[in-house]
């Protein structure tokens, strides 16, 4: 359709950890994982190679988290605010039902999590409006 | 927002596709800004109104005949 686009940061991350993942489970002979991981891997090589060139529809290119113009990088922010809106609600009901039914006590990544995803939150808040 | 994006594209003979090419957006986009349910940002609309030889404020129209101006 057009000049390849360049490969979203999402993509880029989301695409190392998965070959990474894989490679490490090759290397230390978790198998199905490793042949899971990398399967996974190149079926999201194919699926990003086709989105880049603009090929296929705009809900394919988008649930692969890769808008080809602005119109779908309006749409992909939007659905993304969602997406973390959710995980920060999801997460902070999952602590408070922890803490209450736990005498107080919250799992440690439970807690990392819902801290962490705060954290960025609150950065992604500053460099928007810092851009805005 | 209202445009004449659909009649100035057909009187060229040009597909949805095809002015997507030439503006570096995709198919579903031009749909969507024919249907007027996706407004473009400055930059797409000045390419736009570039691309068909005309003006923004001819290609695009405010809703009802709007026409922004004072008195």
């Amino acid at each position: 359709m057009d000049t390849p686009r360049q490969l979203t940061w999402f993509n880029r991350i989301l695409l190392a950890v998965v070959v990474a993942g894989g490679l490490w489970c090759t290397a230390t002979g978790v198998w199905w994982f490793a042949a899971g991981l990398l399967g996974t891997a190149a079926a999201l090589g194919v699926v990003l190679w086709r989105a880049v060139r603009g090929r296929g529809s705009d809900t394919r290119r988008l649930d692969a988290a890769q808008p080809f113009d602005e119109r779908e990088h309006a749409a992909s922010t939007w659905s993304f605010a969602v997406v973390g809106r959710t995980a920060i609600v999801a997460l902070v009901a999952a602590v408070v039902v922890q803490a209450a039914t736990r005498d107080g006590r919250v799992d440690a990544t439970l807690a990392s999590a819902l801290v962490l995803v705060c954290l960025v939150w609150a950065t992604a808040i500053r460099l928007a409006l810092r851009r805005a | 927002m209202d445009n004449d994006i659909r009649r100035l594209r057909t009187e060229r003979g040009l597909s949805q596709a095809a002015l997507g090419q030439a503006l570096g957006v995709s198919r579903q986009t031009v749909n969507s800004l024919e249907a007027g349910r996706y407004d473009p940002s400055l930059p797409l609309a000045i390419l736009l109104a570039r691309y068909f030889d005309t003006t923004v404020e001819s290609l695009f129209h405010l809703p009802g005949g709007r026409t922004g101006r004072h008195g």
